[in-house]
């Protein structure tokens, strides 16, 4: 993973709505389009891969990792302290990221209940990586339910404190460890059901 | 403390948010229950692996690409200097 949890973003000072939709935007100084860049940089991959462990899609990850940097930096100006530009931004992608999934009206509304998801079989970027732990572990997190596979992937993976992924799952902090802990149990045993990985 | 009363506990014996007895407790009886060491080490091992996976890096020609289209959405035309290095 490229993107350092540490690196220093800034906020601007001024601009912006903090209204939910993303609205045309206002004239910005360089400094803003500056801080949208460091943002990007720091967090796109980290972004994405909320994203695509909620939808299990490329190409409605991108969509709504796009859709999250434009929606932070049309609310810029609700971001009250810089050094929780991450988490903030993390909540975005999230809520973003959800609110696909709710639009597929086959499944159901809360993440948190979904079914495991049914591997339909490795497709040939699969088959590059079945060989080695981190492709088992890609699909290990794949095959848990949406809302799981976000909550251990911002402790254990992000490094967010547990408080910092209950903010971004918009939960309580006992509903939030419930949840890693759940990913990790299910993850414990896809790893270590057949033979030992590493 | 029992094998069954462990399991529910990792999460906030992992985070250092246990009250001390109860840590302590704990502690025993994983130093006690070989069963219990090694599910212990398999969870933290299971951490570890998620760690070292590190997640979806975009490759650098498609976050260029997604950066491009969010300054084109948002109407920003050229970017900072240094963009997608």
């Amino acid at each position: 993973m490229t993107a350092s949890r540490h690196q220093a973003v800034h906020a601007p000072a001024t601009g912006g709505s903090a209204t939910d939709a993303p609205s045309p935007p206002v004239a910005s100084d360089r400094g803003d389009v500056r801080w949208l860049e460091e943002l990007f940089r720091a967090n796109s991959s980290g972004v994405y891969t909320i994203a695509r462990r909620v939808l299990h899609n490329d190409a409605d990850s991108e969509d709504v990792t796009q859709a999250s940097f434009i929606r932070a930096f049309v609310a810029r100006s609700s971001l009250r302290d810089a050094d929780r530009a991450r988490p903030w931004l993390l909540r975005i992608a999230y809520r973003e990221a959800v609110a696909v999934l709710r639009r597929r009206r086959d499944l159901p509304t809360d993440p948190a209940v979904l079914p495991l998801r049914h591997d339909t079989g490795p497709g040939p970027e699969d088959c590059l990586l079945a060989a080695d732990v981190a492709g088992r572990v890609r699909r290990a997190v794949d095959a848990l339910p949406p809302a799981l596979a976000a909550a251990v992937i911002l402790r254990d993976l992000q490094g967010l404190p547990m408080t910092e992924v209950a903010e971004v799952l918009g939960t309580g902090l006992s509903a939030a460890k419930m949840r890693v802990h759940r990913a990790r149990t299910l993850l414990k045993v896809a790893l270590h059901a057949d033979d030992r990985v590493a | 403390m029992r094998c069954d009363d462990l399991e529910p506990l990792l999460t906030d014996f992992l985070e250092g948010d246990l009250p001390a007895d109860v840590e302590t407790e704990a502690l025993e009886h994983v130093a006690g229950c070989r069963a219990c060491d090694l599910y212990l080490a398999e969870y933290v091992e299971t951490i570890e692996l998620v760690a070292e996976w590190g997640g979806e890096a975009l490759p650098t020609e498609v976050s260029q690409r997604m950066l491009a289209a969010v300054l084109n959405d948002l109407g920003i035309n050229g970017s900072a200097p240094g963009t997608g290095s």
